[in-house]
Protein backbone atom coordinates (compact mmCIF):
# COMPACT_ATOMS: atom_id res chain seq x y z
CA UNK A 1 0.00 0.00 0.00
CA UNK A 2 1.29 3.48 -0.86
CA UNK A 3 2.24 5.81 1.96
CA UNK A 4 -0.22 8.53 2.87
CA UNK A 5 0.94 11.82 1.37
CA UNK A 6 1.83 14.73 3.62
CA UNK A 7 -0.83 17.10 4.91
CA UNK A 8 0.69 19.93 2.87
CA UNK A 9 0.67 17.87 -0.32
CA UNK A 10 -2.97 16.96 0.24
CA UNK A 11 -3.87 20.59 0.95
CA UNK A 12 -2.29 21.72 -2.32
CA UNK A 13 -4.31 19.20 -4.32
CA UNK A 14 -7.48 20.10 -2.41
CA UNK A 15 -6.89 23.73 -3.32
CA UNK A 16 -6.20 22.88 -6.95
CA UNK A 17 -9.31 20.74 -7.32
CA UNK A 18 -11.56 23.40 -5.83
CA UNK A 19 -10.17 26.22 -7.93
CA UNK A 20 -9.71 24.35 -11.20
CA UNK A 21 -12.80 22.17 -10.83
CA UNK A 22 -15.66 21.48 -8.47
CA UNK A 23 -13.86 19.86 -5.56
CA UNK A 24 -12.45 16.39 -5.09
CA UNK A 25 -14.35 13.15 -5.22
CA UNK A 26 -13.98 10.80 -2.26
CA UNK A 27 -10.59 9.12 -2.53
CA UNK A 28 -9.33 11.40 -5.28
CA UNK A 29 -6.90 13.55 -3.32
CA UNK A 30 -4.32 11.07 -2.04
CA UNK A 31 -3.25 9.57 -5.38
CA UNK A 32 -2.92 13.02 -6.91
CA UNK A 33 -1.06 14.33 -3.86
CA UNK A 34 1.48 11.53 -4.24
CA UNK A 35 2.12 12.64 -7.84
CA UNK A 36 2.39 16.35 -6.96
CA UNK A 37 0.83 19.52 -8.32
CA UNK A 38 2.68 19.58 -11.65
CA UNK A 39 1.45 16.13 -12.61
CA UNK A 40 -2.09 16.94 -11.45
CA UNK A 41 -2.09 20.11 -13.55
CA UNK A 42 -0.86 18.16 -16.58
CA UNK A 43 -3.78 15.80 -16.12
CA UNK A 44 -6.27 18.65 -15.83
CA UNK A 45 -4.93 20.32 -18.96
CA UNK A 46 -5.04 17.16 -21.08
CA UNK A 47 -8.00 15.08 -19.89
CA UNK A 48 -8.71 11.76 -21.51
CA UNK A 49 -11.56 9.28 -21.61
CA UNK A 50 -15.31 9.78 -21.25
CA UNK A 51 -16.56 13.21 -20.26
CA UNK A 52 -18.77 11.85 -17.48
CA UNK A 53 -18.04 9.30 -14.80
CA UNK A 54 -20.26 6.33 -14.23
CA UNK A 55 -22.88 7.55 -11.82
CA UNK A 56 -26.65 7.83 -12.05
CA UNK A 57 -27.88 10.35 -14.64
CA UNK A 58 -29.95 13.22 -13.24
CA UNK A 59 -33.58 12.61 -12.36
CA UNK A 60 -36.44 14.43 -10.67
CA UNK A 61 -38.98 12.28 -8.85
CA UNK A 62 -37.35 9.28 -10.48
CA UNK A 63 -37.90 10.58 -14.03
CA UNK A 64 -34.96 11.65 -16.24
CA UNK A 65 -34.63 15.41 -16.49
CA UNK A 66 -35.82 17.17 -19.65
CA UNK A 67 -33.67 20.31 -20.05
CA UNK A 68 -35.34 21.60 -23.21
CA UNK A 69 -38.96 21.17 -22.23
CA UNK A 70 -39.14 21.73 -18.47
CA UNK A 71 -38.39 24.96 -16.64
CA UNK A 72 -35.33 24.68 -14.40
CA UNK A 73 -34.03 21.44 -15.87
CA UNK A 74 -31.49 23.32 -17.98
CA UNK A 75 -29.81 24.33 -14.73
CA UNK A 76 -29.92 20.75 -13.44
CA UNK A 77 -28.44 19.53 -16.70
CA UNK A 78 -25.42 21.79 -16.32
CA UNK A 79 -25.09 21.11 -12.60
CA UNK A 80 -24.98 17.41 -13.39
CA UNK A 81 -22.11 17.93 -15.81
CA UNK A 82 -20.17 19.66 -13.05
CA UNK A 83 -20.95 16.88 -10.60
CA UNK A 84 -20.29 13.90 -12.87
CA UNK A 85 -17.74 15.55 -15.14
CA UNK A 86 -14.37 13.83 -15.35
CA UNK A 87 -12.69 16.67 -17.26
CA UNK A 88 -12.95 19.06 -14.36
CA UNK A 89 -10.85 21.93 -15.70
CA UNK A 90 -12.75 21.85 -18.99
CA UNK A 91 -16.05 22.08 -17.12
CA UNK A 92 -14.75 24.82 -14.84
CA UNK A 93 -13.39 26.84 -17.73
CA UNK A 94 -16.69 26.42 -19.56
CA UNK A 95 -18.33 28.03 -16.54
CA UNK A 96 -15.64 30.76 -16.48
CA UNK A 97 -16.16 31.50 -20.17
CA UNK A 98 -19.92 31.56 -19.60
CA UNK A 99 -19.20 34.30 -17.07
CA UNK A 100 -16.83 36.04 -19.49
CA UNK A 101 -19.14 35.81 -22.52
CA UNK A 102 -22.17 36.17 -20.27
CA UNK A 103 -25.39 35.31 -22.11
CA UNK A 104 -28.72 34.96 -20.30
CA UNK A 105 -31.65 32.83 -21.26
CA UNK A 106 -33.81 35.48 -19.63
CA UNK A 107 -33.43 37.32 -22.90
CA UNK A 108 -32.53 34.50 -25.30
CA UNK A 109 -35.61 32.47 -24.36
CA UNK A 110 -34.43 29.25 -25.97
CA UNK A 111 -32.74 26.50 -23.97
CA UNK A 112 -31.56 24.75 -27.14
CA UNK A 113 -29.58 27.84 -28.12
CA UNK A 114 -28.12 28.09 -24.63
CA UNK A 115 -27.08 24.44 -24.56
CA UNK A 116 -25.57 24.82 -28.03
CA UNK A 117 -23.55 27.72 -26.67
CA UNK A 118 -22.41 25.53 -23.78
CA UNK A 119 -21.03 22.98 -26.29
CA UNK A 120 -19.48 25.73 -28.42
CA UNK A 121 -17.60 27.04 -25.40
CA UNK A 122 -16.75 23.64 -23.97
CA UNK A 123 -15.14 22.47 -27.21
CA UNK A 124 -12.76 25.46 -27.09
CA UNK A 125 -12.49 25.96 -23.33
CA UNK A 126 -8.75 25.25 -23.14
CA UNK A 127 -7.79 25.89 -26.76
CA UNK A 128 -7.44 28.96 -28.94
CA UNK A 129 -9.11 32.14 -27.69
CA UNK A 130 -9.29 33.41 -31.26
CA UNK A 131 -11.28 30.33 -32.25
CA UNK A 132 -13.49 30.73 -29.18
CA UNK A 133 -14.20 34.41 -29.84
CA UNK A 134 -14.95 33.75 -33.51
CA UNK A 135 -17.34 30.96 -32.51
CA UNK A 136 -19.06 33.25 -30.01
CA UNK A 137 -19.54 35.83 -32.76
CA UNK A 138 -21.53 33.26 -34.73
CA UNK A 139 -23.29 31.77 -31.71
CA UNK A 140 -27.03 32.27 -32.05
CA UNK A 141 -27.68 32.69 -28.33
CA UNK A 142 -25.10 35.50 -28.21
CA UNK A 143 -26.42 37.02 -31.43
CA UNK A 144 -29.87 37.24 -29.91
CA UNK A 145 -28.62 38.36 -26.50
CA UNK A 146 -26.62 41.29 -27.85
CA UNK A 147 -28.92 42.11 -30.74
CA UNK A 148 -26.50 41.12 -33.46
CA UNK A 149 -29.14 38.98 -35.14
CA UNK A 150 -30.81 41.84 -36.94
CA UNK A 151 -28.14 44.48 -37.10
CA UNK A 152 -28.50 46.08 -40.48
CA UNK A 153 -26.20 48.39 -42.43
CA UNK A 154 -28.92 51.06 -42.28
CA UNK A 155 -29.16 50.84 -38.50
CA UNK A 156 -26.13 49.10 -36.98
CA UNK A 157 -26.70 47.91 -33.43
CA UNK A 158 -23.68 48.68 -31.23
CA UNK A 159 -24.35 46.25 -28.39
CA UNK A 160 -22.14 43.38 -29.51
CA UNK A 161 -19.39 45.69 -30.79
CA UNK A 162 -19.30 47.51 -27.45
CA UNK A 163 -19.16 44.37 -25.33
CA UNK A 164 -16.68 42.70 -27.64
CA UNK A 165 -14.21 45.50 -26.94
CA UNK A 166 -15.27 46.48 -23.43
CA UNK A 167 -15.74 43.05 -21.86
CA UNK A 168 -14.68 40.21 -24.15
CA UNK A 169 -11.29 41.33 -25.45
CA UNK A 170 -9.89 44.66 -24.19
CA UNK A 171 -11.49 45.91 -20.97
CA UNK A 172 -13.35 49.11 -20.17
CA UNK A 173 -11.79 52.18 -21.85
CA UNK A 174 -8.70 50.18 -22.65
CA UNK A 175 -7.31 50.77 -26.12
CA UNK A 176 -10.39 51.75 -28.10
CA UNK A 177 -12.59 54.77 -28.72
CA UNK A 178 -16.29 55.35 -29.21
CA UNK A 179 -15.57 55.69 -32.89
CA UNK A 180 -13.96 52.25 -32.92
CA UNK A 181 -17.19 50.85 -31.46
CA UNK A 182 -19.33 52.56 -34.07
CA UNK A 183 -17.09 51.43 -36.90
CA UNK A 184 -16.93 47.89 -35.52
CA UNK A 185 -20.73 47.84 -35.32
CA UNK A 186 -20.86 48.69 -39.03
CA UNK A 187 -18.49 45.83 -39.80
CA UNK A 188 -20.59 43.44 -37.72
CA UNK A 189 -23.81 44.01 -39.70
CA UNK A 190 -25.45 41.33 -41.84
CA UNK A 191 -26.52 38.64 -39.39
CA UNK A 192 -30.24 37.90 -39.52
CA UNK A 193 -33.06 36.22 -37.67
CA UNK A 194 -36.34 35.47 -39.41
CA UNK A 195 -39.17 35.85 -36.90
CA UNK A 196 -41.55 33.75 -39.00
CA UNK A 197 -39.28 30.77 -39.58
CA UNK A 198 -37.15 31.28 -36.44
CA UNK A 199 -34.01 30.81 -38.54
CA UNK A 200 -30.70 32.60 -38.10
CA UNK A 201 -28.58 33.53 -41.11
CA UNK A 202 -26.27 36.02 -42.75
CA UNK A 203 -27.39 38.28 -45.57
CA UNK A 204 -24.51 39.99 -47.41
CA UNK A 205 -26.94 42.59 -48.77
CA UNK A 206 -27.55 43.77 -45.17
CA UNK A 207 -23.83 43.99 -44.40
CA UNK A 208 -22.13 47.34 -44.60
CA UNK A 209 -19.44 46.70 -47.20
CA UNK A 210 -17.93 50.17 -47.00
CA UNK A 211 -14.53 51.15 -45.66
CA UNK A 212 -14.32 51.32 -41.84
CA UNK A 213 -11.57 52.64 -39.63
CA UNK A 214 -10.89 50.58 -36.50
CA UNK A 215 -7.87 51.04 -34.19
CA UNK A 216 -6.36 53.34 -36.80
CA UNK A 217 -6.57 50.77 -39.59
CA UNK A 218 -8.85 51.11 -42.59
CA UNK A 219 -10.46 48.41 -44.66
CA UNK A 220 -13.70 46.80 -45.79
CA UNK A 221 -13.81 44.81 -42.58
CA UNK A 222 -16.16 41.85 -42.10
CA UNK A 223 -17.50 40.50 -38.77
CA UNK A 224 -14.62 38.04 -38.45
CA UNK A 225 -12.12 40.83 -39.08
CA UNK A 226 -13.46 42.75 -36.09
CA UNK A 227 -12.73 39.85 -33.77
CA UNK A 228 -9.24 39.48 -35.23
CA UNK A 229 -8.55 43.20 -34.91
CA UNK A 230 -9.63 43.19 -31.26
CA UNK A 231 -7.46 40.20 -30.46
CA UNK A 232 -4.50 41.78 -32.26
CA UNK A 233 -4.87 44.96 -30.19
CA UNK A 234 -1.85 45.22 -27.83
CA UNK A 235 -4.19 45.73 -24.85
CA UNK A 236 -5.94 42.40 -25.40
CA UNK A 237 -3.43 39.87 -24.08
CA UNK A 238 -2.74 41.59 -20.72
CA UNK A 239 -6.46 42.12 -20.17
CA UNK A 240 -7.40 38.52 -20.88
CA UNK A 241 -4.51 37.00 -18.91
CA UNK A 242 -5.28 39.15 -15.88
CA UNK A 243 -8.93 38.19 -16.10
CA UNK A 244 -8.07 34.49 -16.29
CA UNK A 245 -5.81 34.87 -13.28
CA UNK A 246 -8.70 36.39 -11.34
CA UNK A 247 -10.86 33.33 -11.87
CA UNK A 248 -8.39 31.21 -9.90
CA UNK A 249 -7.09 33.45 -7.15
CA UNK A 250 -8.16 36.73 -5.54
CA UNK A 251 -4.49 37.61 -4.95
CA UNK A 252 -3.00 40.24 -7.27
CA UNK A 253 -1.08 38.92 -10.23
CA UNK A 254 2.66 39.64 -9.90
CA UNK A 255 3.79 41.83 -12.84
CA UNK A 256 6.50 39.35 -13.88
CA UNK A 257 3.94 36.55 -14.00
CA UNK A 258 1.57 38.63 -16.08
CA UNK A 259 4.41 39.37 -18.47
CA UNK A 260 5.18 35.67 -18.78
CA UNK A 261 1.52 34.78 -19.36
CA UNK A 262 1.18 37.45 -22.03
CA UNK A 263 4.35 36.29 -23.77
CA UNK A 264 3.25 32.65 -23.80
CA UNK A 265 -0.28 33.58 -24.89
CA UNK A 266 1.01 35.58 -27.82
CA UNK A 267 3.75 33.13 -28.78
CA UNK A 268 1.26 30.27 -28.84
CA UNK A 269 -1.19 32.11 -31.07
CA UNK A 270 -3.78 32.90 -28.34
CA UNK A 271 -3.75 29.43 -26.79
CA UNK A 272 -5.35 29.30 -23.36
CA UNK A 273 -3.59 26.18 -22.03
CA UNK A 274 -0.15 27.77 -21.56
CA UNK A 275 -1.70 30.59 -19.56
CA UNK A 276 -3.63 28.18 -17.39
CA UNK A 277 -0.48 26.12 -16.81
CA UNK A 278 1.30 29.19 -15.43
CA UNK A 279 -1.64 30.08 -13.18
CA UNK A 280 -2.30 26.59 -11.87
CA UNK A 281 1.34 25.93 -10.99
CA UNK A 282 1.99 29.38 -9.55
CA UNK A 283 2.90 29.59 -5.83
CA UNK A 284 0.21 32.27 -5.33
CA UNK A 285 -2.45 29.67 -5.99
CA UNK A 286 -1.18 27.62 -3.06
CA UNK A 287 -0.51 30.50 -0.68
CA UNK A 288 -2.39 30.62 2.61
CA UNK A 289 -3.50 27.00 2.60
CA UNK A 290 -4.41 27.41 6.25
CA UNK A 291 -6.47 30.50 5.50
CA UNK A 292 -8.40 29.99 2.24
CA UNK A 293 -9.23 33.32 0.62
CA UNK A 294 -11.49 32.53 -2.31
CA UNK A 295 -15.25 32.38 -1.75
CA UNK A 296 -16.74 29.41 -3.58
CA UNK A 297 -19.15 30.40 -6.32
CA UNK A 298 -22.62 29.03 -5.47
CA UNK A 299 -22.59 26.46 -8.23
CA UNK A 300 -19.07 25.38 -7.28
CA UNK A 301 -20.17 25.17 -3.66
CA UNK A 302 -23.18 23.04 -4.51
CA UNK A 303 -21.53 20.78 -7.09
CA UNK A 304 -18.63 20.34 -4.68
CA UNK A 305 -20.89 19.26 -1.83
CA UNK A 306 -22.63 16.75 -4.06
CA UNK A 307 -19.33 15.39 -5.37
CA UNK A 308 -17.72 15.11 -1.95
CA UNK A 309 -20.68 13.32 -0.44
CA UNK A 310 -21.07 10.94 -3.37
CA UNK A 311 -24.47 12.32 -4.42
CA UNK A 312 -25.90 13.12 -7.83
CA UNK A 313 -28.67 15.38 -9.12
CA UNK A 314 -32.05 13.97 -8.07
CA UNK A 315 -34.01 17.05 -7.10
CA UNK A 316 -35.24 20.10 -8.99
CA UNK A 317 -34.94 22.19 -5.82
CA UNK A 318 -31.32 22.84 -6.79
CA UNK A 319 -32.44 25.15 -9.59
CA UNK A 320 -34.22 27.62 -7.31
CA UNK A 321 -31.69 27.16 -4.52
CA UNK A 322 -28.94 28.25 -6.91
CA UNK A 323 -31.10 31.23 -7.80
CA UNK A 324 -31.40 32.09 -4.10
CA UNK A 325 -27.65 31.68 -3.66
CA UNK A 326 -27.15 34.19 -6.48
CA UNK A 327 -25.94 32.07 -9.37
CA UNK A 328 -28.17 30.32 -11.83
CA UNK A 329 -26.10 28.94 -14.72
CA UNK A 330 -27.48 30.07 -18.11
CA UNK A 331 -28.89 33.16 -16.35
CA UNK A 332 -26.06 35.58 -15.47
CA UNK A 333 -27.37 38.89 -14.13
CA UNK A 334 -26.04 40.95 -17.05
CA UNK A 335 -23.41 40.93 -19.78
CA UNK A 336 -20.68 41.59 -17.20
CA UNK A 337 -21.32 38.20 -15.64
CA UNK A 338 -21.32 37.56 -11.93
CA UNK A 339 -19.41 39.53 -9.35
CA UNK A 340 -16.95 37.21 -7.66
CA UNK A 341 -15.53 36.45 -4.23
CA UNK A 342 -16.99 38.50 -1.32
CA UNK A 343 -19.88 39.61 -3.53
CA UNK A 344 -21.27 36.10 -3.25
CA UNK A 345 -21.85 36.47 0.47
CA UNK A 346 -24.94 38.38 1.56
CA UNK A 347 -27.33 37.69 4.41
CA UNK A 348 -29.81 36.27 1.90
CA UNK A 349 -27.32 34.13 0.00
CA UNK A 350 -25.79 32.74 3.20
CA UNK A 351 -29.23 31.62 4.29
CA UNK A 352 -29.69 29.92 0.93
CA UNK A 353 -26.31 28.22 1.30
CA UNK A 354 -27.38 26.90 4.71
CA UNK A 355 -30.55 25.57 3.13
CA UNK A 356 -28.62 23.89 0.33
CA UNK A 357 -26.22 22.26 2.80
CA UNK A 358 -29.22 21.06 4.77
CA UNK A 359 -30.57 19.39 1.64
CA UNK A 360 -27.21 17.72 1.03
CA UNK A 361 -27.13 16.44 4.61
CA UNK A 362 -30.64 15.09 4.07
CA UNK A 363 -29.20 13.12 1.16
CA UNK A 364 -26.66 11.52 3.50
CA UNK A 365 -29.59 9.62 5.07
CA UNK A 366 -28.37 9.66 8.65
CA UNK A 367 -31.37 7.91 10.18
CA UNK A 368 -32.44 7.82 13.80
CA UNK A 369 -31.15 4.69 15.51
CA UNK A 370 -28.25 4.34 13.09
CA UNK A 371 -25.44 5.35 15.49
CA UNK A 372 -24.15 3.45 18.50
CA UNK A 373 -23.97 5.00 21.94
CA UNK A 374 -20.32 3.97 21.97
CA UNK A 375 -19.44 6.74 19.53
CA UNK A 376 -17.25 9.23 21.39
CA UNK A 377 -17.40 12.98 20.70
CA UNK A 378 -14.04 12.80 18.93
CA UNK A 379 -15.15 9.88 16.79
CA UNK A 380 -18.37 11.69 15.94
CA UNK A 381 -16.42 14.65 14.58
CA UNK A 382 -14.10 12.34 12.66
CA UNK A 383 -17.07 10.46 11.20
CA UNK A 384 -18.79 13.70 10.16
CA UNK A 385 -15.59 14.89 8.52
CA UNK A 386 -15.40 11.61 6.59
CA UNK A 387 -19.08 11.71 5.58
CA UNK A 388 -18.71 15.21 4.17
CA UNK A 389 -15.63 14.41 2.12
CA UNK A 390 -12.98 15.71 4.51
CA UNK A 391 -13.53 19.45 3.99
CA UNK A 392 -10.95 21.94 5.14
CA UNK A 393 -11.60 23.23 8.67
CA UNK A 394 -9.58 25.72 10.66
CA UNK A 395 -8.58 25.28 14.30
CA UNK A 396 -11.38 27.50 15.65
CA UNK A 397 -14.04 25.53 13.83
CA UNK A 398 -12.49 22.25 14.88
CA UNK A 399 -12.60 23.35 18.52
CA UNK A 400 -16.20 24.52 18.22
CA UNK A 401 -17.26 21.25 16.62
CA UNK A 402 -15.50 19.28 19.37
CA UNK A 403 -17.36 21.29 22.03
CA UNK A 404 -20.68 20.78 20.32
CA UNK A 405 -20.00 17.09 19.86
CA UNK A 406 -19.43 16.72 23.58
CA UNK A 407 -22.16 19.02 24.89
CA UNK A 408 -24.97 18.09 22.51
CA UNK A 409 -25.33 14.57 23.88
CA UNK A 410 -24.19 15.16 27.46
CA UNK A 411 -26.61 13.52 29.88
CA UNK A 412 -28.72 12.02 27.11
CA UNK A 413 -28.30 8.35 27.94
CA UNK A 414 -31.82 6.89 27.73
CA UNK A 415 -32.28 4.53 24.79
CA UNK A 416 -34.71 6.84 22.99
CA UNK A 417 -32.31 9.75 23.44
CA UNK A 418 -29.38 7.80 22.04
CA UNK A 419 -31.56 6.70 19.15
CA UNK A 420 -32.36 10.32 18.21
CA UNK A 421 -29.67 12.61 19.58
CA UNK A 422 -26.64 10.62 18.44
CA UNK A 423 -27.69 10.76 14.77
CA UNK A 424 -28.87 14.33 15.27
CA UNK A 425 -25.39 15.21 16.44
CA UNK A 426 -24.02 13.68 13.25
CA UNK A 427 -26.51 15.59 11.12
CA UNK A 428 -25.64 18.90 12.78
CA UNK A 429 -21.89 18.27 12.63
CA UNK A 430 -22.18 17.41 8.94
CA UNK A 431 -24.26 20.49 8.30
CA UNK A 432 -21.82 22.76 10.11
CA UNK A 433 -18.92 21.30 8.18
CA UNK A 434 -20.65 22.02 4.88
CA UNK A 435 -22.46 25.25 5.72
CA UNK A 436 -20.17 26.87 8.30
CA UNK A 437 -17.77 29.68 7.43
CA UNK A 438 -14.93 27.29 6.58
CA UNK A 439 -17.12 25.49 4.06
CA UNK A 440 -17.66 28.67 2.03
CA UNK A 441 -14.04 29.21 1.08
CA UNK A 442 -11.33 27.30 -0.74
CA UNK B 1 -36.39 -6.90 -8.23
CA UNK B 2 -39.16 -5.61 -10.45
CA UNK B 3 -39.40 -1.86 -10.54
CA UNK B 4 -42.78 -0.29 -10.01
CA UNK B 5 -43.96 1.29 -13.25
CA UNK B 6 -44.04 5.08 -13.12
CA UNK B 7 -47.34 6.68 -14.14
CA UNK B 8 -47.17 8.03 -17.71
CA UNK B 9 -45.86 11.56 -17.66
CA UNK B 10 -47.53 14.41 -19.55
CA UNK B 11 -45.62 15.65 -22.57
CA UNK B 12 -43.82 18.77 -21.30
CA UNK B 13 -43.31 21.89 -23.34
CA UNK B 14 -41.65 25.14 -22.39
CA UNK B 15 -42.77 28.34 -24.08
CA UNK B 16 -41.00 31.67 -23.78
CA UNK B 17 -42.87 34.91 -24.37
CA UNK B 18 -41.22 38.18 -25.30
CA UNK B 19 -42.24 41.26 -27.29
CA UNK B 20 -43.47 39.99 -29.75
CA UNK B 21 -42.29 36.46 -30.09
CA UNK B 22 -43.50 33.13 -28.77
CA UNK B 23 -40.82 30.48 -28.73
CA UNK B 24 -41.80 26.87 -28.02
CA UNK B 25 -39.43 24.07 -27.11
CA UNK B 26 -41.03 21.63 -29.55
CA UNK B 27 -42.93 21.60 -32.80
CA UNK B 28 -44.62 18.21 -32.46
CA UNK B 29 -45.50 15.55 -29.95
CA UNK B 30 -47.84 12.70 -29.05
CA UNK B 31 -51.54 12.91 -28.33
CA UNK B 32 -52.52 12.64 -24.68
CA UNK B 33 -51.75 14.73 -21.64
CA UNK B 34 -49.60 17.83 -22.02
CA UNK B 35 -48.07 20.29 -19.63
CA UNK B 36 -47.20 23.75 -20.95
CA UNK B 37 -45.03 26.13 -18.97
CA UNK B 38 -45.07 29.74 -20.12
CA UNK B 39 -42.18 31.90 -19.03
CA UNK B 40 -42.63 35.61 -19.60
CA UNK B 41 -39.22 37.01 -20.54
CA UNK B 42 -40.70 40.28 -21.73
CA UNK B 43 -41.55 43.62 -20.21
CA UNK B 44 -45.30 43.43 -20.90
CA UNK B 45 -47.97 41.05 -19.64
CA UNK B 46 -48.60 37.97 -21.77
CA UNK B 47 -50.63 34.78 -21.65
CA UNK B 48 -50.74 31.46 -23.44
CA UNK B 49 -53.80 30.24 -25.26
CA UNK B 50 -54.27 27.09 -27.29
CA UNK B 51 -56.49 27.14 -30.38
CA UNK B 52 -58.05 23.84 -31.46
CA UNK B 53 -57.41 22.51 -34.98
CA UNK B 54 -60.97 23.43 -35.94
CA UNK B 55 -60.88 26.81 -34.24
CA UNK B 56 -61.93 27.96 -30.78
CA UNK B 57 -59.77 28.30 -27.72
CA UNK B 58 -59.20 25.04 -25.86
CA UNK B 59 -57.39 26.44 -22.83
CA UNK B 60 -55.70 29.55 -21.53
CA UNK B 61 -53.39 30.62 -18.74
CA UNK B 62 -54.22 33.67 -16.68
CA UNK B 63 -52.25 36.80 -17.47
CA UNK B 64 -48.57 36.14 -16.76
CA UNK B 65 -46.63 39.14 -15.58
CA UNK B 66 -43.02 39.87 -16.60
CA UNK B 67 -40.49 37.39 -15.14
CA UNK B 68 -43.33 35.14 -13.95
CA UNK B 69 -44.39 31.73 -15.10
CA UNK B 70 -47.70 29.98 -15.72
CA UNK B 71 -48.62 26.36 -16.26
CA UNK B 72 -51.35 24.87 -18.41
CA UNK B 73 -52.39 21.21 -18.34
CA UNK B 74 -54.53 19.92 -21.19
CA UNK B 75 -55.30 16.75 -23.11
CA UNK B 76 -54.61 17.04 -26.82
CA UNK B 77 -55.93 14.83 -29.62
CA UNK B 78 -54.14 14.59 -32.97
CA UNK B 79 -54.19 17.73 -35.06
CA UNK B 80 -52.49 21.07 -35.63
CA UNK B 81 -52.80 23.44 -32.69
CA UNK B 82 -51.96 27.11 -32.54
CA UNK B 83 -50.38 28.54 -29.41
CA UNK B 84 -50.70 32.28 -29.12
CA UNK B 85 -50.80 35.23 -26.78
CA UNK B 86 -54.36 36.48 -26.48
CA UNK B 87 -53.55 39.89 -25.06
CA UNK B 88 -54.33 42.92 -27.23
CA UNK B 89 -52.82 42.53 -30.71
CA UNK B 90 -49.92 40.32 -29.60
CA UNK B 91 -50.96 37.41 -31.82
CA UNK B 92 -51.06 39.63 -34.90
CA UNK B 93 -47.65 41.01 -33.97
CA UNK B 94 -46.09 37.57 -34.12
CA UNK B 95 -46.72 35.84 -30.78
CA UNK B 96 -47.78 32.57 -32.33
CA UNK B 97 -46.45 29.00 -32.39
CA UNK B 98 -47.67 25.94 -34.28
CA UNK B 99 -47.77 22.54 -32.61
CA UNK B 100 -48.58 19.30 -34.38
CA UNK B 101 -49.98 16.51 -32.23
CA UNK B 102 -49.79 12.99 -33.61
CA UNK B 103 -50.91 9.53 -32.61
CA UNK B 104 -48.07 8.25 -30.44
CA UNK B 105 -45.74 5.72 -31.97
CA UNK B 106 -46.17 2.25 -30.48
CA UNK B 107 -42.91 0.93 -29.14
CA UNK B 108 -42.22 -2.73 -29.61
CA UNK B 109 -39.71 -4.60 -27.56
CA UNK B 110 -37.47 -7.21 -29.05
CA UNK B 111 -38.17 -10.67 -27.59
Amino acid sequence: MSARPSTAARARIERLLWRAGFGALPGEVDPLARGGVDAAVRGLLAPRGPQLRRAPAPTVDGVPIDPYNTWGHDVLWWLDRMVRGRHQLVERMTLNWHDHFATSNHKVGDVKLMVTQYWTIRARALGSFRSLARAILRDHAMQRFLDLDNSDKDDPNENFARELLELFTLGVNNGYTERDIREAARALTGFTFDWDTHRFGYDPSRHDGGVKRIFGRSGRFTPGDVVDLAISNPHHAPYLCRKLWGYFTPRPCPPATLKRMVADYRASGTQIRPVLRIILTHPSLYAGLGEPDQVKQPVVYLAGMLRRTGQTVTDDAWAWMLDDMGQRPFYPPNVSGWEQNEAWLTTASIRARYQAASQVVHGLRIEDGSISRKQTPAKAVAAAVARTGRPWIGPQTRAALARFSRDSVAGKTDDWQVEHYWPERMRVLSHMLLAGPDGQVC
Amino acid sequence: MALAALPPQPAPMLVYADEYLLNGSRRAGPSGRWRFQLRNNGEDDHDLRIRRPGGGVLASTPVIHPSAMGTLRVRLTPGRYTLFCGIADHEARGMIWQLVVRVPKVRTTAP
